[in-house]
């Protein structure tokens, strides 16, 4: 008895049970793929929201230019952040290695769909038309048009609720009328359904809250070659204790733990994982236990002619790991399918990877590694001493 | 491990000594095996019968390394079973070829790939599994059922399947429970002629249950089981032989061929050398003779003589007998007989001559009219 399965001729190889014990029986063998297939894009599915929550987390900071940031000792999350006086900016500008330290307001605020008059929240930057923002300096030349308090920048990625997106859009912030002037795209992940630019006294309008000389964050950037350890040191020991210096691992760490620990999206899909990775099992188990107790008498058979209970075993794991395998491959056509159309509708940042297609197939080898071993038991039962009756 | 032998060193496949058995739950009833001593040459077929219960399963279990040797001495195929871990057992295992009353397939699997799976044990035989399995097919019936799966197969050729599976690798030894009680006249024909084949060719033993007297021809010796002992063991061959020895002579001529196979049966073998005296004339009488083989002399005093001369009244062969008249008449022996050339002499006692003319009447009778006769 072999690992894979053979050809019909089969000279010289031996003879795959587990193969032929699964095409034998096409339909329940269909039906058991279904089973195991649905666990595996139970598994996709979880593993993928898992991650584009832990994408959406840092989605805005990835396209934002900075090495460290200034924030509130009150910074939750980047859409509450607390704010502090756009003063102690100066102070982290005057840290040696630091190259501009530029203030950044961000709020969530309704955006009125152009077409048909609905608002939907919204990411909304408030930041300065000659602030390089963006980490793509291509992009940044659209933020002179920002010069105008009437102007928007609006990131073309924004969820199809928000209506039409194109230049010339006239639209509004909450109640603040507005023209998109130009655009980029990037995506928002969790945090909104998309994103708008508009420059600090449009913001603070829209945002009455964030009025006089405040900021929500202050973007640092380094000279280049400055020690960052060092530089974001200097910093942190001019500033005073309303506010914190982060570097923007330890930003994007913060933002991440927010998402996965604090909210409980990650407890849900990690439990989700857990649950799938468990229903998976169990059918499984149920089907391998069911395959083994159909052929006990043939299982004894082979014990009593001289085969080994550890190739029993074998086969029973290879048949295990056929049915990850025969049910990994629709799951995984089905998870990227599923992903694109969950990306384009709900705008996450869901995709297929090669790392995470090697995470589930683990994770599906090991869901019908563990199945096989508890079915495996059952294989006891198999006494060829009984064969004599 | 070493090798079983019998005294002459010629190995045996099969030697059990002392072997006893019981079943856990089975203790209180007694052992269901009782101090089996058995031998099983190459190249035989003995046929184990008995009735249900009487534990011809256990020992065919305990012969085939599938259970644990509890008490006595058991080497099967070379190997003492006693004691073996279970690694060794299974490599015991691989020599015998089983058949059981279930033919066990893998409905997955084609007629060939079923019966492959006897052969791919073996990795010598890796290579040509195929043309093995397909041979083996070939020879009981199945040649053109080779890719047929065992649900498009009746019942009795997916037993022949199973035969096939366990002759595919020429085993030194088979086992087999009623291998042809699912099979017609010629296909059970087909199964016991290749077991036949095997024994011939490969010196395959072959120990079969079964109730199918359709094939007992083809056993060398029958051993039957009653309550966990041997309760006779029979070589068939021979003891036709000496049931067509007794059935020509005028004693035992009419009588039943069960009557005669018991009569054969109860008689003891001797082995004597030229030169020695079976019993001398004047001795009592305990025992009644047939010569198996060789020749002896019936002598007798001449009367008035005293320096012993003797005359020779008759020289006796294959197939005669002598010694009767002495347990029917109860008087000393008449004559004296001495063996001329090394013979061998089945000999029944006093007490088993005397039950075997009681249970016929018409055997007694017809002794008196031959010795009234004589006189």
């Amino acid at each position: 008895m072999g690992l894979l399965p053979r050809t019909g001729s089969h000279f010289g190889s031996r003879t795959s049970l587990a193969w032929r014990n699964l095409v034998h029986r096409r339909w329940r063998t269909v039906a058991a793929l279904a089973g195991v297939g649905f666990t595996i894009l139970l598994l996709f599915m979880q593993i993928g929201f898992y991650d584009a929550c832990v994408v959406s987390a840092t989605r805005v900071h990835e396209m934002l230019e900075f090495d460290a940031v200034v924030v509130s000792t009150h910074y939750v999350f980047l859409l509450q952040p607390g704010s502090f006086p756009d003063g102690r900016l100066a102070l982290a500008r005057s840290a040696p290695g630091v190259a501009s330290a530029e203030p950044l307001l961000v709020g969530r605020a309704p955006w009125r769909n152009a077409a048909t008059g609905n608002f939907y929240d919204v990411l909304a930057i408030g930041v300065a038309p000659d602030h390089d923002l963006f980490r793509d300096p291509s992009r940044n030349g659209a933020l002179e048009r920002l010069s105008s308090p009437l102007h928007a920048v609006v990131d073309r990625a924004g969820k199809p609720i928000l209506g039409p997106l194109e230049v010339g859009t006239r639209s509004e912030l909450r109640d603040q009328r507005l023209e998109v002037v130009a655009d980029f795209e990037h995506g928002t992940g969790f945090v909104a359904n998309g994103t708008v630019l508009v420059n600090p006294a449009t913001f603070r309008r829209v945002f009455p809250e964030a009025a006089g000389r405040t900021a929500h964050l202050g973007l640092i950037s380094y000279h280049h070659g400055s020690d960052p350890e060092r530089t974001l040191a200097e910093i942190a020991r001019r500033l005073p204790e309303d506010v914190v210096a982060l570097s923007r691992a330890q930003l994007e760490r913060r933002d991440r733990r927010f998402y996965l620990s604090d909210r409980p999206l990650g407890l849900i899909f990690t439990s989700g994982v857990a649950m799938a990775l468990g229903v998976g099992a169990l059918v499984l188990f149920q089907i391998l236990a069911s395959d083994i107790s159909h052929h006990l008498g043939e299982f004894a058979t082979l014990k009593a002619i001289g085969y080994r209970t550890t190739a029993l075993r074998l086969q029973v794991l290879e048949q295990g790991a056929l049915f990850g395998l025969l049910g990994f491959v629709p799951a995984a056509l089905l998870a990227a399918l599923l992903y694109a159309l969950t990306s384009r509708v709900a705008g996450l940042p869901l995709a297929m990877s090669p790392g995470r297609l090697l995470l589930v197939l683990g994770l599906t080898l090991a869901m019908c590694g563990a199945s096989a071993l508890l079915a495996i038991r059952r294989l006891e039962r198999a006494d060829p001493a009984e064969l004599f009756p | 491990m070493r090798p079983a032998s019998t005294e002459s060193g010629e190995s045996l496949a099969v030697r059990a000594r002392g072997v006893t058995h019981t079943y856990g739950e089975a203790a209180d009833d007694g052992p269901v095996l009782r101090d089996i001593d058995l031998d099983l040459e190459p190249g035989e077929i003995v046929i184990l019968t008995g009735p249900s219960g009487s534990g011809k399963t256990t020992l065919l279990t305990l012969i085939g390394a599938l259970r644990r040797l509890q008490q006595g001495e058991l080497a099967v195929l070379g190997h003492a079973l006693a004691g073996l871990d279970d690694e060794r057992l299974v490599a015991v295992r691989r020599r015998i070829g089983f058949i059981f009353q279930s033919h066990n397939l893998f409905a997955s699997l084609t007629a060939r790939q079923n019966v492959r799976l006897g052969a791919e044990l073996h990795r010598e035989l890796l290579p040509d599994a195929d043309r093995l399995a397909s041979e083996t097919l070939a020879a009981v019936g199945l040649g053109d059922k080779l890719d047929s799966k065992p649900g498009e197969l009746s019942g009795g050729q997916r037993q022949r399947v199973a035969v096939a599976r366990a002759l595919v690798a020429s085993p030194r030894l088979v086992l087999a429970d009623e291998p042809t009680a699912a099979l017609d006249r010629d296909s059970g024909r087909l199964v016991v002629d290749l077991l036949q084949r095997l024994g011939r060719e490969h010196g395959t033993t072959t120990l079969l249950v079964t109730h199918d007297h359709r094939i007992l021809d083809v056993a060398d010796r029958i051993v039957s089981m009653v309550d966990g002992r041997i309760a006779s063991d029979v070589r068939v061959a021979e003891s036709v032989r000496i049931c067509e020895f007794l059935a020509r002579t005028e004693l035992f001529r009419g009588q039943t061929p069960g009557a005669l196979a018991e009569i054969a049966e109860q008689m003891q073998r001797l082995e004597l050398a030229a030169g020695e005296t079976v019993f001398e004339q004047g001795d009592a009488g305990d025992r009644f003779y047939l010569v198996r083989s060789g020749a002896v002399e019936v002598l007798t005093r001449h009367d008035g003589r005293q320096d012993g001369g003797e005359k020779v009244l008759a020289r006796l062969g294959e197939g005669d007998v002598f010694g009767e008249t002495a347990l029917l008449t109860r008087e000393p022996r008449n004559a004296t007989v001495r063996v001329v050339e090394p013979c061998e002499l089945l000999a029944l006692g006093q007490e088993d001559f005397r039950t075997a003319l009681d249970r016929s009447k018409t055997l007694g009778e017809e002794l008196r009219d031959i010795l009234s006769l004589r006189s």
